[in-house]
């Protein structure tokens, strides 16, 4: 069994259809009791006008699933967070299965390069390519992940799980704006969401540690922009 | 006989309902002068002249009575003679001199050195009633003078206020002087500036004790930020709470015996109350968004804090018993860093408007919500004084980082920090 | 639930009937009356009176002796009498003793005391030498021409203040309005007793809000002033209950105890001492 990339796409129109269902069952129930009123003021004419209501429903539902798309898009961040982790975590656990085969399978070959080789060098550079991780970006006020973002921290899970020793932190940063407590509590979101994140992807969670360390320590000094997009980021040490 | 008293009640009535009838009514709604002129005069030398003692005097004196807006200063260089002689009671002082300045409350004293001890002698008189309002003898160390200036300078104000000023209590503060943030303490005017801490790390956020002199701050000593709490004067540390996760803003209930943080520990940032030894005793918050900052009010039944569960940043309370949740600020779109007064009257705090924090203040029930700081940069942090008349708050202007107090309508603002280095989260003590 | 389209319609138009009808003529009618009650069509206005026209005197700073527009008063007067003074002592020089002319000239160079205080005194200890009889006539005659002279020129001079107090005079649209006070007769000038007291003792009040704990005080007092601008009496009617501020009240009356003007007749005040000012 091959093992698919996690789905970007897949996933997120997936999850799409599940939440717009669901949202349109809530509509259904919402339309009925709207109905319903009508049937009281003007019990009348319900019969006649139960026909032209069917025609109108039908439309409403339109109306309202554009609107809840729309809605859905924009601002869902928790929704979007659940659903992450609840979707996700229905894959990491057929991955990480799947990851064991591919351990093993790993850890054949590296058998074979061991007699070629010296482990602590290997070692050295597992540490090495930890290291040069690359960070992920936020943008103001916000912990959820870009497509940029999380196009990153596939290719790092890629190399966490080939190095399953070498045991990182995850660090959330924020840029110099706003109150130093909630820029803690906000590095933290990202830190956690970022781990999260890389759990779905495959990477064991014993190998991550987050810490938030808020607007303290800023990469860049500047007060512009561009420093501040700078600051607003995930990265990743290694552990002590 | 009866009619005829009859009859007189019935005049007098009349009369008085007349002659009221003819009463000019006049409403005066504001003083036409709002501050009272005063001289601050040299204190006088008892024996041994040692000037450097008298300018330290008058240099507090003046500092502290200025910012306290009681006063204005009547200008020193037009002084008469009777600058110059030590009057240490009504009868030794010729006010007809001070009258003709317009000044209307004189500061005279007198210092002597013996024994090794100084002993300073004070007095604050009222020109146009001719008398002593209050007079101290203080007897201390030759260093304490500044001390001493402050304690008189609080005298003076509960002789007109009838309540104490502020001026001998303490700021802790944190600063990067030595490159990283470590925990600081000054006096209210930043002389005497002390380091207390040496974690090489991060130091964040202090708060003081109410009862003892301790000080609870984040530090992340320990490669986390934990709360760690630490004793002035033995300068003995421990750790309160290293949980997981974040351990921050951590806030000492009024009667010294709770304290209430942020704990991370469940994945998300949450009000807990913890004892004084760590454990906890209670969870305030339950929701998915971000809950930071608490703000005890004084009667310790509320806490303010800031919340983004609405989407941005605001304050709300939550009430210690019932958990009950009610939003305090409603305006704007990112407001911060609540401080409740120690009369629990007000709730100062920051807001993010138009890219720049300021600093406002507002009811507890949300009514007269009042701006009071203006001008450029972003003034976050505020932190009231013992006696709720002033504020202290951290300024950050063109990337320097620097602490400054007000009075609490705003007025008044003076840095007190030494420039040179960025100085930030201030915490003002109580009573010292 | 379905009936055929026309037997259904039939049936609903049936038991439409009865209420209907009145409701939907109920509801054009509230339809039509809101429009009308809201444009006020059927509003009873009635003819609002001429509104009074005022002139105030809005500057109330105390005035203590207003006689603004009153030229007699002012000093200009008597330089000018001491410029018509100066040329009868050259034209004189013998000190005929003549007590009507001297005390002109003494009175008007005082207050030029620099130019002229050498001429004065001198012309009295000199000796006199005698003068012929027709010398004095001409000198007497010369003496009532100047006198004429100096009391044309004085009826001059008040006609010539009288035309420029007319000329500033303002006209009033109004007939009679009163001038100078809303309870003015229109003939004084100056301004109420009531705002001068009220400036005076705002002056002396000294006070500091941040002695208070609050700026919700409120204290009145009952004050009588005679006629003479003294205080003869005053009492307290209530008090604000804060220290500072009940204190800074009584220094403040205590400073205002002379007017330093008269007033019409004694009057009592009632003052109302707040901060509503200061309130914002």
């Amino acid at each position: 069994m091959t093992v698919t990339p996690p789905g970007q796409d897949d996933g997120k129109t997936a999850r799409k259809v599940v939440f717009n269902f669901f949202i349109l069952y809530n509509a259904r129930i919402f339309l009925k009791n709207e109905a319903k009123r009508v049937w009281i003021f003007s019990y009348r004419y319900m019969r006649k006008e139960w026909l032209i209501m069917q025609k109108i429903t039908l439309t409403r539902l339109f109306v309202l699933l554009a609107l809840v798309s729309l809605l859905s898009a924009g601002c869902a961040k928790k929704a979007a967070q659940d659903e992450s982790q609840m979707t996700e975590g229905t894959q990491a656990v057929e991955e990480t299965q799947m990851q064991d085969q591919q351990i093993s399978a790993v850890e054949e070959q590296q058998v074979s390069d061991v007699v070629a080789g010296d482990t602590a060098s290997g070692m050295q550079e597992a540490v090495l390519r930890v290291r040069d991780l690359s960070r992920i970006y936020f943008d103001f006020d916000q912990y959820v992940l870009t497509k940029t973002a999380q196009d990153t921290l596939y290719a790092n899970a890629q190399v966490l799980k080939a190095a399953p020793e070498v045991k990182i932190v995850v660090e959330g940063h924020c840029d110099e704006r706003g109150s130093d407590e909630y820029n803690l509590a906000l590095g933290e979101k990202r830190a956690v969401a970022t781990k999260n994140y890389l759990i779905s992807l495959g990477v064991p969670a014993e190998q991550m540690g987050t810490i938030s360390y808020g607007e303290e320590v800023p990469l860049d000094m500047g007060h512009s922009e561009e420093a501040w997009a700078k600051n607003r980021r995930a990265e990743f040490t290694l552990q002590r | 006989m009866i009619i005829f008293k009859r009859v007189l009640l019935l005049v007098l009535a009349l009369l008085i309902t007349v002659s009221s009838a003819l009463a000019v009514k006049i409403e005066i709604s504001a003083p036409g002068e709002q501050q009272i002129p005063l001289a601050i005069t040299s204190f006088v030398p008892m024996g041994q002249i040692q000037p450097e003692i008298a300018t330290e005097i008058n240099a507090v004196l003046d500092a502290d009575l200025s910012l306290s807006g009681l006063f204005s200063m009547v200008d020193r260089a037009s002084y008469l003679s009777d600058a110059e002689t030590l009057g240490l009671n009504s009868v030794q002082v010729d006010f007809t001199q001070w009258k003709l300045l317009g000044a209307e409350a004189v500061v005279k004293g007198g210092y002597r050195i013996e024994d090794g001890k100084l002993i300073i002698e004070a007095r604050l008189f009222d020109v146009i009633s001719r008398r002593m309002l209050t007079g101290r003898r203080y007897i201390g160390k030759p260093e304490e003078v500044r001390r001493i200036a402050h304690t008189f300078a609080d005298q003076v104000m509960h002789s007109l206020t009838g309540e104490k000023g502020p001026f001998s209590s303490r700021i802790a503060y944190v600063s990067n002087r030595t490159g990283k943030k470590e925990l600081y303490l000054m006096e209210v005017d930043g002389h005497a500036p002390i380091r207390l801490t040496n974690h090489r790390s991060i130091v964040l956020n202090p708060d003081f004790s109410p009862v003892g002199k301790e000080l609870i701050f984040t530090s992340y000593k320990n490669r986390n930020p934990d709360l760690h709490r630490k004793e002035i004067y033995t300068g003995r540390e421990a750790r309160v709470s290293h949980r997981t996760g974040l351990n921050i803003g951590g806030r000492f209930s009024p009667n010294g015996r709770e304290i209430a943080v942020t704990l991370s520990k469940d994945k998300n940032s949450e009000l807990y109350l913890i004892g004084t030894d760590g454990t906890i005793h209670r969870r305030l918050t339950n929701h998915w968004g971000i809950d930071v900052d608490p703000s005890w009010s004084p009667a310790a039944d509320k806490i303010a804090f800031v919340s983004d569960r609405r989407g941005n940043p605001h304050v709300y309370i939550v009430d210690v018993d019932s958990l009950e949740v009610n939003r305090l600020t409603f305006d704007g779109k990112y407001n911060a860093t609540p401080a409740w007064s120690p009369d629990g009257e007000r709730i100062a705090f920051s807001r993010l408007e138009d890219k720049r924090f300021d600093i406002y203040t507002i009811n507890p029930d949300g009514t007269d919500e009042r701006r009071l700081t203006f001008g450029p940069g972003n003034k976050e942090h505020p932190r009231w004084s013992p006696d709720s008349r002033f504020l202290v708050y951290s300024l950050d202007r063109d990337g320097e980082k620097s602490i400054y107090v007000m009075r609490a309508d705003g007025t008044g603002n003076r840095r007190i920090s030494a420039p040179g280095g960025d100085d930030s989260h201030p915490a003002w003590s109580g009573r010292w | 639930m379905k009936l055929p389209k026309k037997q259904s319609w039939r049936q609903l138009h049936s038991r439409l009937e009865p209420g209907f009808k009145r409701m939907l003529w109920l509801s054009v009618a509230i339809h039509f009356l809101f429009p009308i009650l809201y444009t006020g069509l059927l509003h009873f206005t009635p003819e609002k009176a001429k509104p009074p026209v005022y002139r105030v005197n809005l500057v109330n700073k105390p005035v203590k002796n207003p006689q603004a527009g009153r030229p007699e008063a002012s000093p200009k007067q008597e330089t000018k009498t001491v410029k018509k003074a100066k040329p009868k002592p050259v034209v004189r020089p013998t000190p005929k003793p003549k007590p009507v002319v001297k005390p002109k000239p003494k009175p008007s160079p005082k207050p030029e005391p620099k130019s002229k205080p050498v001429v004065k005194p001198t012309p009295k200890p000199k000796p006199e030498p005698t003068i012929s009889k027709a010398d004095e006539q001409s000198f007497d005659q010369k003496m009532a021409e100047l006198r004429r002279q100096q009391e044309r020129e004085d009826r001059l001079a008040a006609l010539r203040a009288e035309l420029e107090r007319e000329r500033r005079k303002v006209v009033s649209p109004v007939e009679d309005a009163p001038v100078g006070e809303i309870t003015g007769k229109g003939d004084q000038e100056g301004i109420a007793y009531a705002s001068y007291v009220k400036e005076f003792i705002t002056e002396r009040w000294r006070l500091s809000k941040y002695q208070l704990p609050s700026l919700n005080l409120e204290a009145e007092w009952k004050l009588i002033y005679n006629a003479q601008g003294k205080l003869i009496h005053k009492k307290v009617i209530s008090k604000s209950g804060n220290k500072a501020f009940d204190d800074s009240l009584l220094t403040a009356i205590m400073k205002s105890q002379n007017l330093g003007r008269e007033l019409e007749e004694q009057t009592e005040f009632e003052v109302t001492f707040n901060l509503r000012e200061m309130q914002n």
